[in-house]
C-alpha cells in the first residue's frame, strides 16, 4: 500500500466516472461505443509487474461488468487478455531497444508514433476479444467488423488526448 | 536474469493469468438470469447515488422537447374525454359502477434516470420502485411506443430490459391484415427493429403500423411500436420486416409502467392448465 497504489487507485475511478458519465452519454451511434477506461491498463508503468496490472485489470473488468448491467465477466475476460499481452505488445512497438530506461508508455518517452501504435494495437486486440464476446457468435460480420474498426478509431483518439491531458507533463507519476 | 528463474516467472504470470481468465469465464457462462438480477439489484442503490445528481442536472436540456410531447398528449386525451363524454350523455345510460367495469390495467409514471443505447444489451433505470408497486415482468411505454420490460425491481428503482436489447423479444402484430409475430432487436440501428416470421401470404405493406398485440398482458392491446419499412422473405416462407420504430430512446425521458391487474389471475390459469 504505497503512494503508487493510491495514485492508480485514484485514477481507476476517475477514468470509470469518466466512462460512465460522459463517453456513455454521449449521443453516438450504435456503431460507436468508446472504452477509455482501457487507458488504465495501457498507461500502468512499465516495470509494473504483469500479475498486479492482471489484478488491477480483473478489479476494473468487474466495477465495469458491475456497472454496465451487463454480462457479468464480459469486461474481465478481455482485461485480463490484454494486461497479460501488454509486454509483448510493448516489445513488440519499441522493437525491445532501451526498454529499460522507459518507466511510463507516454507519446514523450516511447515517441509519438511508437505510443500510436501501442495503443491502437492494444484497443483493436481489446475490442475484438469485447465485441466477439458480446456478440457470442460470428453472425453478423461485416457489422461487427464496422463496430471494431469505428469504436478502435474513436478510442485511440480519446486515450491519445487523455493522455496529454493526464501526463502531458513528464515524469509527473512514477 | 538467469534463464531457469525467468522461465518460472513467466510460468507463474501465466499462471495466474489462466486462474483469472478461468474465473471470469466461469462468472460469464454461469451468468444465470436470477444472479444478474440479484446483483443488480444491490448494485441499484449504490449507482443511483451517482447517476442522480448528474441526471438532475442534464435533464433541463431536454425540458422543451418533454414539455411539448406532454401538451400534445394532454391535448390528445382532452379530446378523447370530450369524445367518450359526449357519447355518454347521447346515450344516457346510468353508469353502473360495478365490478365489471374494472380496467384491465393501470399505470405507474416513471422518469428514466439511467440509459444506454450504443450496446448489444442496453438496460434502462428507472426511479419507481417496489414501493411505487413496481414488479417484475412489468411493461415500461411512452406515449411513443414500447420501451422495455422491468426484469429487476428494488425499493426505490426499478431495471428495464430495453427494446434495444438483443435478447429480448416481445409480440407485435401489423394493424391492416392482423398478423403477428415476434420482434427482436438486430443490434444494428437504435431506430429501427425487426419483426420476424410473418407469413409470406399476408400483404405486408410499407408503411403499415405495428402495434403490440396485448397476448403476453405485459403490454395493452395496440401500443404503437413503429411502421413497416422493407420486407425480406427468409428462412422460407416467412417474411422479415424491418421495423421503423416511433421511440427514440436517445430522447425519451418520461415512462409509464403497466401494471396489468388481472395478471395474477390469468397467470394462476395457465398454471391449472398444464
Amino acid at each position: 500500500m504505497n503512494r503508487l497504489f493510491f495514485q492508480l487507485l485514484a485514477l481507476a475511478v476517475l477514468l470509470i466516472l469518466f466512462q460512465m458519465l460522459i463517453i456513455d452519454k454521449l449521443p453516438l451511434s450504435t456503431y460507436i461505443s468508446p472504452e477509455v477506461y482501457l487507458m488504465f491498463i495501457l498507461i500502468l508503468p512499465f516495470k509494473y509487474s504483469t500479475i498486479k496490472s492482471m489484478l488491477w485489470a480483473f478489479a476494473l473488468g468487474l466495477t465495469i461488468d458491475l456497472f454496465s448491467y451487463g454480462v457479468l465477466g464480459l469486461h474481465i475476460i478481455s482485461l485480463v487478455a490484454i494486461a497479460y499481452l501488454r509486454p509483448q505488445l510493448l516489445k513488440m512497438v519499441t522493437g525491445n531497444n532501451n526498454i529499460e530506461n522507459i518507466q511510463l508508455p507516454s507519446s514523450q518517452t516511447l515517441g509519438f508514433r511508437p505510443f500510436l501504435a501501442y495503443i491502437s494495437l492494444s484497443v483493436c486486440c481489446y475490442l475484438i476479444i469485447l465485441f466477439c464476446l458480446d456478440n457470442y457468435s460470428f453472425h453478423n460480420l461485416p457489422q461487427l467488423f464496422q463496430r471494431i474498426i469505428l469504436s478502435a478509431m474513436t478510442t485511440t483518439l480519446f486515450i491519445v488526448v487523455l493522455q496529454y491531458a493526464f501526463i502531458g507533463r513528464p515524469n509527473k507519476k512514477t | 536474469m538467469n534463464p531457469l528463474l525467468r522461465f518460472f516467472s513467466g510460468i507463474r504470470v501465466f499462471a495466474v493469468f489462466i486462474v483469472l481468465e478461468i474465473i471470469a469465464v466461469i462468472l460469464f457462462i454461469g451468468n444465470s438470469y436470477y444472479q444478474q438480477s440479484t446483483i443488480l439489484k444491490s448494485m441499484h442503490t449504490t449507482w443511483s447515488m451517482v447517476v442522480r445528481p448528474v441526471h438532475s442536472l442534464t435533464q433541463y436540456f431536454s425540458l422543451g422537447v418533454v414539455n411539448r410531447q406532454l401538451a400534445e398528449e394532454n391535448n390528445r386525451l382532452r379530446n378523447e374525454l370530450e369524445y367518450l363524454q359526449s357519447g355518454l350523455d347521447s346515450a344516457a345510460v346510468t353508469l353502473v359502477h360495478d365490478e365489471e367495469y374494472r380496467p384491465l390495467y393501470s399505470y405507474i409514471p416513471a422518469e428514466i434516470i439511467d440509459n444506454s443505447i450504443n450496446k448489444q444489451q442496453n438496460y434502462i433505470m428507472l426511479n419507481a420502485g417496489s414501493e411505487q408497486g413496481v414488479t417484475t415482468e412489468m411493461g415500461v411505454i411512452t406515449e411513443q411506443g414500447v420501451v422495455g420490460i422491468v426484469i429487476s425491481v428494488s425499493k426505490h428503482y426499478a431495471l428495464v430490459k430495453s427494446i434495444l436489447n438483443t435478447e429480448w423479444k416481445f409480440n407485435v402484430r401489423l394493424k391492416s391484415s392482423g398478423d403477428f409475430g415476434p420482434m427482436q432487436w438486430d443490434g444494428i440501428n437504435y431506430r429501427q427493429s425487426i419483426l420476424s416470421d410473418i407469413p409470406q401470404h399476408s400483404n405486408v405493406v410499407k408503411g403499415d403500423t405495428v402495434v403490440t398485440s396485448g397476448y403476453s398482458r405485459m403490454f395493452p392491446q395496440g401500443i404503437p411500436v413503429g411502421v413497416v419499412d422493407t420486407a425480406v422473405i427468409k428462412r422460407g416462407n416467412f417474411y422479415e420486416v424491418k421495423v421503423n420504430l416511433f421511440i427514440d430512446l436517445r430522447k425519451a425521458q418520461y415512462v409509464n409502467i403497466v401494471n396489468s391487474i388481472y395478471r395474477n389471475e390469468l397467470d394462476s390459469l395457465k398454471i391449472t392448465e398444464r
